[in-house]
This record gives C-alpha cells, sequence and structure tokens, in this order.
C-alpha cells in the first residue's frame, strides 16, 4: 500500500494550547479515508494542516514523499491537494459558472480553464443549468455540489472534504454522499471529515477514529463502523463526548452510531 | 424657504459628496478584505492633504497635479504599513485592529505635526474660489473638479475589480477570505495592495480636502466619524455603497443645514444612522449573506 499523504507525530494548534497532540496519519492513494470524531477532536484542523491554511508546530506532512508543512495554501494546491471547506465556501454574490472558473484560478491558460469547465459540467451538470444564478440563491445541498465541482478544476490528487453533510435534509445528504461514493470509484484520493460517523463510515475504505488531537482507532470503514467503542462515543456514554445537537438526524431506532445523546428525545 | 437655495444647497451636497466617497470607498475596500476597520485612514487624507500642500507651497506644482506623485507614494506607504503593522494580526483581527490603525494615525499625526508644524493651513490654488453660475446655482470649480476625480477614480476602481484578475482576487477574498485562500489566492499580497488602493484614494481625497477646508495634523479626528458613519450606511464593505452613500449623507446634510441649520446638519449623520440601522441594519447596500 501506498501512503499519498503522510502525517507524522503533528502537533498543531491556534494561539496557546495545541489541538493536534501528537497525530501521525497516513491516507493511501485511491482510497477514501473517513475520519470521524467527536466535536472539537481536531477533524478539521487536521485538513486545515494538510490543505496549508494551519502550519503544524512540530511534526511532519509528507505528500507523495515531498515535505509540505511549511508550504502556503496555494502552493500547495498546486501539488494537487484541494480542500472543500467546512463552511459554506462559495462566492455567493458570483455565479455559479464564475465560482467553478475561479476553482481555476491558479491556471494560466484560459484555454485549459475552459477546457476544465467543460469537462466539470459534464461530471455536474448542475453548473450548467444554474450556470448563470448567483451561487447564493442555490440550496444548501446544490451550494455542495457547486463546492465539490469548483475543486474538480484543478483535478486533485488528493480530495479533503469537511462534513459535507452538516446542515442538509437527509434526501440531499444522501446525494452528496453518492458523489463521494462515485469520485471514489473513479479511483480519487479522498480525505473525509464527517460528523455523520455512519454514513461516511458505511462509503469509506478507512475508517479513522480521532480524539483530542490523536488517532485512536483505525482500520476499515466497517470495522470502524462495528468497533462497539465508536458506539461508545456517539452515544455519548464518555461524558466528555457529544456529538452536535443540531447535525443529529431524527432517530431511527437502529440508528445507533448517528443518535445523539441528549437529542430531540 | 427660498428654492433656489434649497438646489443649491443639493448641488453643492452631491458635489461634496462625491469628495467623501473618495475617501469612504478606500475605507470600504480594506475593511472588505481585511475586515480591517482602519480608523487610520482619515490620518492617511490629512497626509495626502499635506504632501499635496507642500508640494503646492514649494514647487508650486497644482494639487490636481501632483496627484501623480502623491497616490503612488501614498499606495506604498498603505502597502508598507499593512504589511508592517496588520499582516501579522491573523487571529483576531478584527478586535486589535482599531487599536493598531488608531496607533497608526497617532504615529502619522506625530509625523506630519513633526515635519509641517501644527499651525492650520490650506491649499489655496488661484482658482480656489472662482465660480460659475447654471440656472441660478452658483458652483465652485473646486467642487465641481473635484466630483469628476472622484467619480473617475471610483470608475477606475470598478474597472480594476470587474476586468482584471487581481480583481478577481480582491472580490473572491471580500465574499469570503477562507475560500479564497483555498482556491490559491495570495490574500496577504490581495490586503496589501487593497490597503495601497485605499491609501491612494485617500490621497486624493485629502487633496481636495485641503483645497476646501483648512487643516491641521489633528484634523484626522474631525474626518473619522463621518467616514465611519458613510461606510456603516453603504453596508461596510461595498465600495460602491460607500460612495453612494456619501452622495445621500452629504446632500442630506446641506439639505438640513439650509432648511433648519447648520447645527441640525451635524446631527443628520447620526439621524440617518439611526433611521438606517433601525430599518436595514445591513445598510443600503450590506450583503446579506453574513448572517450564517
Ligand atoms: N480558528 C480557531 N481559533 C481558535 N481555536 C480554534 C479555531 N478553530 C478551531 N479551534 C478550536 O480547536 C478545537 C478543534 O477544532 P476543530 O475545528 O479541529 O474540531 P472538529 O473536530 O472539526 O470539530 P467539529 O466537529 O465541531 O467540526 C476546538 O476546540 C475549537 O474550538
Ligand atoms: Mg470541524
Amino acid at each position: 500500500m501506498t501512503a499519498i499523504l503522510e502525517i507524522d507525530n503533528a502537533f498543531a494548534g491556534y494561539g496557546g494550547g495545541n489541538i493536534l497532540r501528537g497525530l501521525t496519519l497516513n491516507v493511501e492513494a485511491g482510497k477514501l479515508t473517513c475520519l470521524v470524531g467527536p466535536n472539537g477532536a481536531g477533524k478539521s484542523t487536521v485538513l486545515k494542516v494538510v490543505s496549508g491554511l494551519l502550519h503544524p508546530r512540530k511534526g511532519e506532512v509528507r505528500f507523495q514523499g515531498q515535505s509540505i508543512g511549511k508550504m502556503s495554501p496555494r502552493a500547495i494546491l498546486m501539488q494537487g491537494i484541494v480542500q472543500v471547506p467546512q463552511d459554506r465556501s462559495l462566492f455567493s454574490t458570483m455565479t455559479v459558472r464564475e465560482n467553478v472558473l475561479l476553482g481555476g484560478f491558479t491556471l494560466s491558460h484560459h484555454a485549459e480553464k475552459e477546457q476544465r469547465l467543460e469537462e466539470v459540467m459534464t461530471r455536474f451538470p448542475i453548473v450548467r443549468e444554474r450556470a448563470k444564478d448567483t451561487a447564493g440563491s442555490l440550496s444548501g445541498g446544490q451550494q455542495k455540489l457547486v463546492e465539490f465541482a469548483r475543486a474538480m478544476m484543478l483535478d486533485p490528487k488528493l480530495l479533503l472534504v469537511d462534513e459535507p453533510s452538516m446542515g442538509l435534509e437527509p434526501r440531499v445528504r444522501r446525494l452528496v454522499f453518492d458523489t463521494l461514493q462515485e469520485l471514489r470509484a473513479e479511483g480519487r484520493t479522498i480525505l473525509l471529515v464527517e460528523q455523520n460517523a455512519r454514513s461516511g463510515l458505511e462509503i469509506a475504505d478507512v475508517g479513522v477514529v480521532l480524539e483530542r488531537g490523536q488517532v485512536r482507532l483505525k482500520g476499515s470503514g466497517a470495522d470502524i463502523l462495528a468497533d462497539p467503542s465508536v458506539g461508545a462515543i456517539y452515544m455519548g456514554t464518555s461524558g466528555r463526548l457529544k456529538t452536535r445537537v443540531q447535525d443529529a438526524p431524527a432517530p431511527t431506532g437502529n440508528d445507533v452510531i448517528e443518535s445523539a445523546p441528549d437529542g430531540a428525545s | 424657504m427660498n428654492g433656489g437655495l434649497l438646489l443649491g444647497a443639493s448641488v453643492l451636497g452631491l458635489l461634496l459628496g462625491g469628495i467623501y466617497g473618495l475617501m469612504a470607498s478606500g475605507l470600504a475596500l480594506t475593511f472588505g478584505v481585511m475586515r480591517v476597520i482602519n480608523v487610520g485612514h482619515s490620518a492617511l487624507v490629512i497626509a495626502g492633504a499635506y504632501m499635496s500642500y507642500e508640494l503646492f507651497a514649494h514647487l508650486h506644482i497644482d494639487p490636481f497635479v501632483s496627484l501623480v506623485i502623491t497616490m503612488p507614494v501614498m499606495f506604498l506607504i498603505g502597502m508598507g504599513l499593512e504589511m508592517a503593522f496588520l499582516q501579522h494580526l491573523r487571529e483576531d483581527r478584527e478586535q486589535f485592529s482599531v487599536l493598531v490603525t488608531w496607533a497608526i494615525a497617532l504615529g502619522v499625526e506625530g509625523v506630519l505635526g513633526y515635519f509641517c508644524g501644527t499651525d492650520l493651513v490650506q491649499i489655496s490654488t488661484n482658482y480656489a474660489n472662482s465660480s460659475f453660475s447654471i440656472g441660478g446655482v452658483q458652483i465652485v470649480y473646486i467642487y465641481l473638479y473635484g466630483f469628476l476625480l472622484g467619480a473617475l477614480l471610483m470608475g477606475l476602481l470598478a474597472l480594476l475589480l470587474r476586468r482584471t484578475t487581481f480583481g478577481w482576487s480582491l472580490r473572491a477574498t471580500v465574499l469570503n477570505r477562507q475560500a479564497a485562500q483555498l482556491i490559491g489566492i495570495d490574500v496577504a499580497k490581495v490586503s496589501a495592495i487593497a490597503f495601497g488602493i485605499a491609501a491612494a484614494m485617500a490621497a486624493a481625497g485629502g487633496a481636495l480636502y485641503g483645497m476646501l477646508n483648512t487643516f491641521n495634523p489633528g484634523s484626522w479626528y474631525d474626518l473619522i466619524g463621518d467616514l465611519l458613519i458613510i461606510i456603516v450606511l453603504g453596508g461596510f464593505s461595498s465600495v460602491r455603497g460607500a460612495f453612494i452613500a456619501s452622495l445621500v449623507v452629504i446632500m442630506f446634510q446641506e439639505i438640513l443645514s439650509v432648511i433648519i441649520s447648520p447645527t441640525w446638519a451635524d446631527w443628520s449623520f447620526f439621524m440617518l444612522l439611526a433611521i438606517v440601522l433601525i430599518v436595514r441594519p445591513s445598510g443600503f447596500f450590506g450583503v446579506k449573506t453574513r448572517e450564517a
């Protein structure tokens, strides 16, 4: 197995303390790796360290064998790592087409951009359908798809996706996961962070549980899904760990992993 | 009420508004790009006024002509200030920025005081008071030229923002700084250049301010409140909003000063502010996307 991304004993944080405390994690090429963990575990921080929004204070981040820990977000982007962040990230008053074209901001040739745009529009028809609408006028799910489309402009070697299903209704959420699964089937390497652990792990080749800035468990997606201690995390049986209430789906009875401890019941 | 007086006040307000728009748009630009409320912006206006004044007093260069010197110089000074003092304030920018930019303003005031003294001065060109009459309204040339200059520079800025790659990066940075970073935009560079552009606009505004008013290094205090209110009304980060808000506010003020009294006119800013904040908190042109 070839690791395309290697994070080695990384420490990182904002201001005073460290959020990542000696994180070691490999992401294998061509696989979908899903990172789960409680709120504040540092999942988004891991992605920020990879995409260069945050620089590790200690430790190594290597992509295709090359150290990227000190590179700017732009330089990392040019290496082929693209991040779809947790918050809505489209430029709301620009059109869908403009947004997607901006995904190719670092491409120097206009013709190349247009060609990529054509390919991306074929892959994501919504971009063509809503090309002239402002991004802000789209629904949450549509915006997520356009964000994926924008990320595809650079044909990334590694796609980082942070909680794409957040705030979406179940049907739309399905669409987002289906899209991720298709991207994976196309052979893309994806590092996914997901609060809806079940949905995320179901489509993942590799599952990783992050807790307080360290990897606590790693295995196949199915194994992690079946691990009783993962259930414990999401059941909130260990007092300090809680899932976010507003993201918890309506209880479905058998949906152990996703039900929030202090949710709608 | 005299209709001619009212018309005169409206025209004067409109022209003066265009000049204020020049100063306020730079403030809106830096706020949009960096989320920095640059309370030192008016000190840059006064610095620009002094540059024009010194070039006029010593080298007899017309203040409209010397803009080709003062604007580039202020552009570089603005960029330098941003890189030296603001670039490092990554986290919690908004809170600290007021302190830092306040300190910058005091620094600028100090430097101006040291080199130029604290006496009130004015850029008095020989055409300072010439005017012409049209439809019974007396128009002072400087106001008209100032307005035209404001409109021209705003037009150029709009072109820059709409038509150039830099403009795209700047607008993307305004809309979502992190997303801009993630598509490969160097937001630090964009911020420095935006600050430079704002300072250059301040220089142009300063030249006009210095022709219309007497000023000294402390005059930035008088100006900043008005500019801040204008950008609140304009929706904070909208350059176009800031320009149009300037026209509206200054016209309103001039009209009030003839129909009621100049004292009331000073209050008019605050009245407008209160009304707008109650009726439409995002300003005339506020984009309502930041509530999420
Ligand atoms: N920009 C920031 N400045 C300061 N602290 C931050 C910042 N971003 C995150 N943190 C803190 O770092 C910790 C980890 O945040 P992170 O976003 O990585 O968690 P997460 O696992 O993604 O959680 P969530 O499920 O809520 O997205 C949290 O305690 C958070 O408050
Ligand atoms: Mg997160």
